[in-house]
């Protein structure tokens, strides 16, 4: 106790603004919900096939200028089952992230069943559509990458969406789908390139998901 | 018409008076009710009766087909169609001798199926009468701590002499158990047995018990209200996981 106070030769820490951020991570089991998480915030990618009980939850702080963002990342697990605990990944969350994988069509199906039950929660959060497993999608047939791109780009408009798609194995746009989360939050003007050539991975928000347009 | 349709009829008609005419002319104060609204939300004792059968039939022909690909990737986890898991649930406990074809059927809609019948059932598997006993008796044992799930060996490895806490934690989790009606601990035992074989593939379907134990125990165990469904969400899955590793000593 005594010897608590401060030397003075220690400087004064900067003040720093904080931002607190939630953002939900919704979609069908196995799209890679918990995967772009922990690759987001860990920078692991592991291959193991887990089950999330429930929602997980993970934290990470980045630095914009003289703020700290500290984004709260809730995990929702994907089956119907858990569906009652939406709400924890739901109210409150700044952006969602509905995520579908692009190998599996019956996946971004689901998303309306998502967009329908999240909205019934949070109507003002940012939605993000994230098509995952890029690295696989590229070995498919071209005809079908056509018509995954154009239903996803589709589903993008109709839910004022910026559309990403991503490979949290190959670490392909996932830093860039939380950039964006975060302009689109603030109203920052991004300077990232657009990727809207079909069978690239697909990078389109700028007239998705702006506050005017909603 | 085959006779065991006949018999249903008959069995239908004593669970629910109310759905004859003639009694309701009787007894005007019974509510009506449609034959369609109480199939779909029979309890599992009163169908089990209605089908004469231990086992429903919606859960056998489920289970059959998904033990006929049991190398499927992610069963029970990855989601099928909700527009078809609902439509052939519906079908499946409606219809009698239904001639609907699960084959052809993707084995994530038949998962779907079995999950959402067990959700759906106005009175759990795990009861819930023994709802609050059971959470708190892994509670108030500090089960989490005490004997942690990956440390439960079957067949029991015997350290020392005396009851172990293993022994002794599956007879007591029994003894709450065997409060349950015999057509649920029946269930209990089959799903468990079925959860077994598929974990048993593992290597090829990926799911193991503890997978599994997660997906299943939303269907299997929730209270009344839902209030407590996350606080209780890590003992509910404890129970789960707990009976599908130790069923064969729970249900002997």
């Amino acid at each position: 106790m005594s010897n608590s106070s401060s030397p003075e030769h220690e400087p004064i820490p900067a003040v720093r603004n904080q931002v607190d951020l939630q953002v939900g991570l919704v979609g069908d089991a196995q799209v890679g919900k918990t995967s772009l998480m922990v690759k987001y915030v860990q920078n692991i990618f592991d291959e193991e096939y887990t089950q999330t009980l429930g929602v997980n939850y993970l934290k990470r702080k980045v630095r914009l200028h003289s703020t700290d963002i500290i984004y709260s990342l809730m995990d929702l697990g994907g089956q119907r089952e858990f569906i009652n605990m939406l709400p924890i990944a739901a109210v409150g969350s700044s952006a969602i992230i509905f995520l579908f994988d692009l190998t599996r069509p019956e996946t971004l199906n689901s998303i309306k069943d998502w967009y329908r039950q999240v909205n019934g929660l949070n109507d003002v959060a940012i939605p993000i559509l994230v098509g995952t497993k890029y690295d696989l999608f590229i070995g498919l047939d071209s005809n079908y990458q056509n018509h995954i791109s154009n239903s996803a780009i589709e589903y993008s408009k109709i839910m004022n969406s910026p559309l990403v798609f991503c490979s949290t194995a190959e670490g392909i746009n996932i830093q860039k789908i939380f950039k964006i989360a975060l302009a689109k939050i603030f109203n920052l003007t991004l300077v990232i390139p657009e990727i809207t050539t079909v069978g690239d991975p697909l990078l389109i928000y700028k007239n998705l998901g702006n506050a005017t347009n909603k | 018409m085959p006779l065991h349709q006949e018999t249903r009829r008959e069995s239908l008609r004593t669970l629910y008076p109310q759905i004859t005419m003639k009694n309701r002319k009787q007894n005007p104060q019974l509510p009506l009710v449609k034959k369609q609204d109480i199939l779909n939300s029979m309890t599992l004792v009163n169908r089990c009766h209605y089908e004469n059968h231990e086992i429903p039939s919606i859960i056998t022909k489920c289970v059959t087909e998904v033990e006929r690909r049991i190398r499927a990737e992610g069963l029970y986890k990855k989601s099928g169609s909700k527009l078809l898991v609902e439509k052939t649930l519906n079908q499946l406990a409606t219809e009698e001798d239904t001639n609907i074809n699960l084959d052809d059927m993707a084995i994530h809609v038949v998962t779907g199926v079995i999950k959402r019948y067990l959700i759906t059932l106005p009175n759990p598997v795990f009861c819930f009468d023994i709802y609050d006993e059971t959470i708190g008796y892994i509670r108030t044992k500090n089960l989490f701590e005490r004997l942690p799930i990956s440390e439960i060996k079957i067949p029991e490895v015997k350290t020392g002499t005396g009851i172990s806490s293993q022994t002794l934690t599956i007879n007591e989790i029994r003894g709450i158990l065997m409060k349950l009606p015999q057509k649920h601990l029946k269930l209990s035992g089959f799903l468990s047995e079925h959860l077994d074989k598929i974990a048993s593939l593992q290597n090829k379907n990926r799911m193991t018990l503890h997978n599994l134990a997660i997906v299943f125990s939303p269907c299997l165990i929730y209270d009344i209200n839902e209030e407590n469904c996350i606080s209780d969400m890590n003992e509910r899955n404890y129970v789960v996981e707990f009976v599908l590793k130790s069923y064969v000593q729970l249900f002997s």
